[in-house]
């Protein structure tokens, strides 16, 4: 009984309103402290999972090729040569028809520095001869940087006619 | 009425102390119950309590919006980290298997997923868990289907997938969606146009759908029908350059879900069970039960539906077209309709996520710039589809990765149990007509005759390399 009493004596005695306050100032430390960190974190939380919107998705860059004319004619041009003293106006043809293509990919607008680079903007599923066009412009490449390279008079047409298959698909050609 | 309401609030409290809630319960009695003797009213009661314990309640504000955003940081750069493997699923000219091995598929890959086991691997690693994908695309009429997983357990994967199918090839592969226009602005510089969206349950999850159970378990052979046929047929109806791509995500779901499932069927069990007593006009009594077949039959298939392993499960559709024959509403009813293939009127069904839908008008709710909504729509889709994001677990997550014009709190996935996914994917079984969709193996694959040498020391191995 005795020791029920000294018990209730210590609680009623103890001082209460210190340890509120302890508490209170713990928790509130504590508020800051994690506050302060969660201001820290926020920036580097900032920029993970975000959608990449935009508001306009209007294409840039892409223009419709307007003005074909003047296309066609260069290539009939480099065409009418080509035929002139096979296999070697053939090789020259190649050169010249690889600037045509470069001419025409910057009028449509693509971006890059190089003709490959223009390349890799094409989607393949988009344009069927992309892939034709690539092979050919390898072949054009190695050409004109490979020592000791050469083509048959054969695998030269076939690389015109890669050349002329993109023409005739983004409508350079034909009609 | 009066009995009701206090039963209720018994329930209430009773769940709360189930709940671990216990320890804000007793704090707020402890504070409250000074207060309560001291002679003041009950504006001055609340304005006291709030005075003596704010300090309580920021904390806990600020505790959580910070462990929220951590959660958030430490989850996305855990998912950047990972790398995928990517297979084609590649069937021969004749596959015998039904959905039956898919189901053990399933069984094998809910064993592979991993859960944060620690408070290291949760909070520091921020991990979780790694999904299977089972995808399903259509190149302009040429069906493909695919599987995803986690590259550091491919084989894992692979060894399970040929455990059911030794015939069927798993080719790894450069991730198809390479393939698609990466943005919306590359789909527009093709002429082309988007629509997808997001499909869950209509219903609780322990309300079952059809399964391969009913369709191909007739014993009679012309009975049986293959769901997949409806897959493979809207896909292969495609017309050259327009795309179609499925995903089902799949992430174990534990068992935790199992416990609003029992509650459901308890209650459902109870609202059946009632009986009543008819005298019949010979003066006799008959007790009739009042639980119709149709009702036990559910109930049984309840049972049954939560008995099996689930996942939670995200599917996500995209339709690419050309926009001079882009029509909204052909993929909308589809895609809905081979999934709804597996519904019925007491059974569940799929629906549209109608806030994640590509599909904005001015009557609905927010009302207001419907057209550029619309655009924030298609590219949040084109991102999760390609990210294969599921549902962000924090509500930080949900907060950052929202914009004011584009929301990011209506992603849901629902609990798909084994036997529903692989009534839902599985490759198409000889009873539906695949030849001209789908390409397929000419060669059937076999093992090895049996005898050789396949286990030895390392020099009896050189021998042969």
């Amino acid at each position: 009984m005795q020791f029920f009493q000294i018990i209730w004596h210590t609680i009623l005695s103890a001082p209460w309103f210190t340890y509120y306050l302890v508490i209170k100032y713990v928790f509130i430390g504590l508020t800051i402290l994690v506050a302060v960190a969660f201001f820290i974190l926020l920036p580097y939380a900032w920029n993970y999972g975000k959608v990449p919107f935009r508001w306009k998705n209007t294409p840039r860059g892409r223009r419709e090729l307007k003005d074909t004319e003047v296309f066609r004619r260069r290539w009939e041009e480099i065409l009418k040569n080509s035929e002139s003293a096979p296999p070697e106006s053939l090789f020259y043809a190649i050169g010249e028809v690889d600037i045509l293509v470069d001419d025409v990919l910057q009028e449509m607008g693509l971006p890059g520095e190089h003709l490959a680079d223009r390349l890799e903007s094409l989607n393949p599923e988009e344009i069927k001869s992309l892939e034709r066009l690539w092979r050919a412009h390898s072949m054009k490449n190695n050409l004109a940087n490979t020592p000791g390279f050469t083509l048959t008079e054969h695998q030269a047409r076939v690389v015109l006619g890669d050349y002329e298959a993109f023409l005739r698909e983004i409508g350079v050609v034909g009609h | 009425m009066l009995k009701d309401l206090i039963k209720t609030i018994g329930d209430v409290i009773i769940d709360l102390f189930k709940q671990g809630e216990i320890w804000f319960v007793l704090f707020l009695a402890g504070f409250a119950g000074v207060f309560f003797f001291l002679p003041t009213s009950f504006q001055g009661i609340i304005g006291e309590f709030w005075r003596m314990t704010w300090w309580f309640w920021l904390f806990i504000i600020v505790w959580k919006l910070f462990l929220s955003t951590w959660l958030f940081w430490r989850q996305d750069i855990f998912q950047k980290e990972l790398k995928w493997a990517v297979w084609e699923i590649k069937i021969p000219r004749t596959n015998e298997k039904g959905p039956e091995a898919m189901e053990a598929i399933l069984l094998s890959f809910y064993g592979l997923a991993n859960v944060p086991g620690d408070p290291r691997e949760r909070y520091w690693d921020g991990e979780i868990t790694r999904t299977i994908g089972l995808e399903m695309a259509s190149f302009g009429g040429e069906v493909h289907l695919y599987l995803r997983g986690y590259s550091k357990v491919a084989n894992l994967i692979e060894a399970n997938f040929h455990s059911h199918y030794p015939d069927l090839e798993l080719v790894l592969i450069e991730d198809y969606i390479h393939r698609f226009p990466q943005t919306l602005e590359e789909i527009y510089a093709q002429g082309k146009d988007i629509f997808g969206g997001e499909l869950v349950l209509k219903k609780p999850p322990v309300i079952p759908l059809k399964t391969y159970l009913q369709f191909m378990n007739d014993p009679a052979e012309e009975k049986r029908v293959d769901p997949m046929g409806a897959f493979v047929e809207f896909l292969g109806k495609l017309e050259p350059g327009e795309f179609v791509a499925i995903q089902i995500l799949l992430e174990g779901a534990g068992d935790t879900w199992t416990v609003g499932a029992k509650k459901y069927i308890d209650e459902y069990k109870e609202k059946t069970s009632g009986r009543h007593t008819t005298i019949t006009a010979a003066g006799t009594q008959t007790i009739v039960n009042v639980r119709t077949p149709g009702e036990t039959d559910l109930l049984k298939e309840m049972e049954v539906n939560i008995g099996k392993p689930a996942f939670n499960t995200m599917i996500r559709a995209v339709y690419i077209s050309k926009q001079e024959n882009f029509y909204g509403a052909y993929p909308m009813r589809g895609i809905l309709a081979p999934f709804n293939q597996y519904s019925g009127v007491s059974r569940n069904s799929f629906s549209w996520i109608m806030p994640q839908l590509t599909r904005t008008k001015v009557w609905y709710f927010p009302y207001v710039f419907p057209r550029l909504r619309l655009e924030f729509r298609k590219q949040r889709l084109l991102f999760n589809y390609f990210e294969r994001n599921l549902p962000w677990e924090t509500f930080m997550s949900k907060l950052l990765t929202s914009h004011p014009l584009n929301q990011n709190f209506h992603m849901k996935t629902s609990v798909l149990n084994i036997e529903a996914i692989a009534s839902l994917f599985h490759p198409p079984t000889d009873i539906v007509l695949t030849g001209p969709h789908i390409p397929r193996q000419e060669s059937r694959r076999a093992g090895p005759q049996a005898g050789i040498p396949i286990f030895g020391d390392d020099a009896d191995i050189e021998k042969y390399q």
